[in-house]
């Protein structure tokens, strides 16, 4: 009740290009270990926050280092384009990842 | 860092550049209005209180919640704030031009799309083209994030300079910056800022006096006469190509930003390619993290930090204190001799009582909140600008999130405890509508300063040793636990909007600037006197006046006696006499009044200082009231309702339809004091 609602799950954005980059082998930032590097693949959702995460660098092809993790449902450490982010889970999981 | 714009050469110019024939120049010399732009975290701030120093203009954006800040630089002429380079040489004589410009601090941003109202109007200013030039300050040790906003202001075919910061912190993790080819790459002059140079902010000007200048001249359509330059060079190199991104503004839509963000980072990659070297260091940052974000170490150090920052602000201020208390009542006592004197007895004593205990009274009030919270302000500038706050909101998002807050609520409620006055000021920094709401509307529930040093005496006044303690403490945790309460139950019933993504970058750790931290402890005493000093002077004499009309009759035939009995007539039921009650009413105007209310009203002592000799507050505190009704009144006091210059605060910063708001938390604390108070009475009860 108190988050998701209006929409930032699904978006025009994931229900254009969701479909077609084979969703099956990629995980979900949130899922990544930390320690591991990964790349990006693409980013669910819509709106203004994938807007912003885009111009924070979280683009297609761009390696992001998981730095910490806070416990299991907890929020995750990052480093992207040379910068410290925290985020949490449920963001996290919006940034549908490659690993290596 | 090969090259710098050490080798601007200043030249006079050989005309005066505000009066070109230009279309929009106007008849008078206009003083041109520069930008400074940056992400949060890149010493923005830093960089404005070099330029501006003191000269600084605070106030709102208009019909906005937003800070605007915005103060005068002037280059060279009279008042050139230092009169020699490092070098010895007069810089007067270095740079004859006089030259000076507004510097307009707009609100930090990662990006020109607004997630919050602050954003906004940092996009609103760019986009509009309110300003004549724009300063983009970057982070040396984060140039991708930092140059991508540089890119998309450029974008906007404003005149732009590049202000690099924390030079000193990127060589000591081993990037070096080949200036001169970051500046033809980006299109834009590049200057190095270190922080205290002052030279350094001269050459900064001076390139944006000349961008200014080329970009008058382009309009009037005069060659300009310093092509040479490095300006120059680097804006024709711009002109001739470089990055020739023309993505317009603003974009809608995730594909526009996919696209336009791509291109951005492609063009960074390819320009820091090229002018960045870095070797592999290991960095401080890092070494700290290790355990301050340690999944359970990481809590306990928070604990210990805040508990030093508290423990810190008290026992710093608390000798200070004291030492304006003993100046204020020097004061009041040889103005009332001095007034009684000059008087020749003609002046009736209550004319007396009221300059001396019900106005400089309340000046010393006043005067009291001032040393702690300027020593609060201090240090919580401080845990804010070495990077650790930002931790410790991450840290706690965890829990406030389960709460429907963001963990930057975390901020604002913690600066509540300097004074709540700043503190519901400093909501303003919530992306999320409902978050300020929610925050505003707690804020009153934290106990600010001076409800702690009420509560600290009153304590320490009536219980002994580790039982004050226990109480205090409990108190204070009963109070966290009731704001998160609040917090949940406004969330989820009340402010049901949805929850703000939370994302926070976590900077580099660094020493901050003993300048910032002053200036920035300065901004918040200088607001708290402004907003609230007046208030408190006015409410501490007419509620003087009203506990001492009609003149002559005992403390509970007064005005303020009969409010009291009223208060009582509707609390006595946990414990709440018409003393209390008064007291309650005189906090409700000002929370360090409460002290010296309940001192008129139990005899112990006079209005102006509040603690009388020796224990005797002690002995009367312990002969009038049990203890169950002192743990009632110090509940309800820490919650009841926010001070008049709190509430006043409130109003302003909830504006329009918000204004509801208001009420709904109003009567929540008061349900809240109320309710907490029923139940400190009934426990108290059950011990003693």
């Amino acid at each position: 009740m108190l988050r998701g609602g209006r929409g930032w799950h699904r978006g025009r954005w994931a229900a254009a290009h969701g479909a077609a980059s084979g969703l099956a082998q990629e995980s979900t930032l949130a899922q990544a270990q930390a320690g591991e590097v990964v790349t990006v693949q693409e980013l669910r959702g819509g709106g203004r926050f994938v807007q912003r995460l885009l111009d924070l660098g979280f683009l297609p092809g761009t390696p992001v280092t998981v730095v910490r993790r806070f416990g299991v449902q907890g929020p995750v450490e990052v480093v992207v384009q040379g910068c410290r982010l925290g985020m949490r889970r449920a963001e996290a999981e919006r940034v549908l990842v490659k690993k290596g | 860092m090969s090259q710098t714009c050490h080798d601007v050469q200043v030249r006079q110019s050989l005309h005066d550049p505000h009066s070109g024939s230009s279309p929009g120049s106007r008849i008078e010399p206009r003083i041109p209005l520069v930008a400074l732009v940056g992400n949060p975290n890149v010493g923005k701030s830093t960089l404005f209180n070099g330029l501006t120093g003191a000269h600084q203009q605070v106030g709102n954006w208009p019909g906005k919640t937003v800070t605007r800040r915005s103060g005068l630089f002037q280059l060279g002429g009279k008042g050139a704030p230092t009169g020699r380079g490092m070098d010895g040489t007069d810089l007067a004589k270095r740079s004859p031009v006089s030259w000076q410009c507004e510097v307009l601090d707009l609100p930090g941003t990662y990006s020109l799309e607004p997630l919050s109202p602050e954003e906004a109007v940092t996009c609103q200013v760019l986009a509009d083209r309110e300003v004549d030039a724009a300063i983009v300050v970057a982070d040396a040790t984060h140039l991708e994030r930092t140059l991508y906003l540089a890119l998309q202001v450029s974008e906007l075919k404003l005149p732009v300079v590049l202000a690099l910061t924390m030079i000193d912190l990127a060589c000591s993790q081993g990037i070096s910056i080949d200036v001169a080819k970051l500046a033809t790459g980006l299109g834009m002059p590049v200057c190095l800022v270190e922080q205290g140079d002052r030279r350094s902010l001269e050459r900064l000007m001076e390139t944006v006096r000349q961008v200014l200048e080329r970009a008058d001249s382009a309009r009037g359509g005069r060659a300009s006469p310093q092509a040479e330059s490095v300006v120059g060079r680097a804006l024709d190199q711009a002109g001739a190509g470089a990055p020739a991104v023309a993505a317009p503004l603003p974009q809608e839509g995730v594909e526009e930003t996919l696209a336009a963000a791509s291109h951005r980072y492609a063009t960074l990659q390819r320009v820091l390619a090229a002018a960045v070297r870095r070797r592999n260091a290991t960095q401080v940052s890092d070494q700290i993290d290790r355990w301050a974000l340690h999944p359970w170490l990481g809590y306990f150090i928070l604990v210990v930090v805040m508990g030093t920052f508290f423990w810190l602000t008290f026992a710093a201020s608390a000798p200070l204190i004291d030492a304006l208390d003993q100046m204020v009542r020097l004061l009041t006592e040889s103005t009332r001799r001095w007034l009684a004197d000059v008087g020749g007895g003609r002046l009736p004593a209550p004319a007396i009582g009221f300059i001396t205990d019900g106005v400089l009274g309340g000046v010393g009030t006043v005067l009291s909140f001032l040393p702690l919270m300027a020593i609060f302000f201090f240090l919580f500038a401080f845990l804010q600008d070495s990077g650790y706050l930002a931790r410790a909101a991450f840290l706690l998002d965890r829990f406030l999130h389960r709460l429907g807050l963001h963990g930057r609520v975390f901020f604002v409620l913690l600066s509540g405890y300097g004074c709540n006055v700043p503190g519901v000021m400093a909501a303003r920094i919530l992306d999320n509508p409902d978050d300020r709401r929610a925050a505003i509307l707690l804020e009153p529930l934290v106990p600010c300063a001076a409800r702690l040093g009420v509560m600290t005496f009153l304590v320490g006044a009536f219980f002994r040793g580790w039982q004050a303690t226990a109480i205090l403490g409990s108190l204070l945790v009963m109070d966290v636990g009731l704001v998160a309460l609040a917090g949940l139950g406004l969330r989820r019933y009340v402010l049901r909007g949805q929850m703000t993504p939370f994302l926070l970058e976590l900077p580099d750790y660094h020493w901050p600037s003993l300048r910032t931290l002053v200036i920035a402890a300065w901004q918040e005493v200088r607001q708290f006197v402004q907003k609230a000093a007046t208030v408190i002077l006015v409410a501490t004499a007419l509620f003087w006046l009203a506990s001492h009309l009609p003149w002559g009759v005992p403390g509970d035939r007064t005005i303020a006696g009969w409010i009291g009995h009223f208060f009582a007539l509707g609390l006595g039921w946990i414990g709440i006499d018409w003393r209390l009650g008064t007291a309650l009413v005189a906090g409700a105007l000002a929370k360090e009044t409460t002290l010296s209310t309940l001192a008129i009203l139990l005899g112990t002592g006079s209005a102006a200082g509040g603690a009388p000799a020796g224990g005797s507050w002690t002995a009367v505190l312990q002969a009038t009231y049990h203890p169950a009704q002192l743990v009632a009144f110090l509940t309800v006091f820490m919650l009841y309702f926010p001070c008049l210059a709190t509430f006043r605060v409130m109003q302003t910063e909830l504006p329009g339809v918000d204004r509801r708001w208001l009420w709904v938390g109003v009567t929540t604390s008061l349900g809240l004091a109320i309710g907490a108070g029923a139940v400190a009475y009934g426990i108290g009860r059950w011990i003693w």
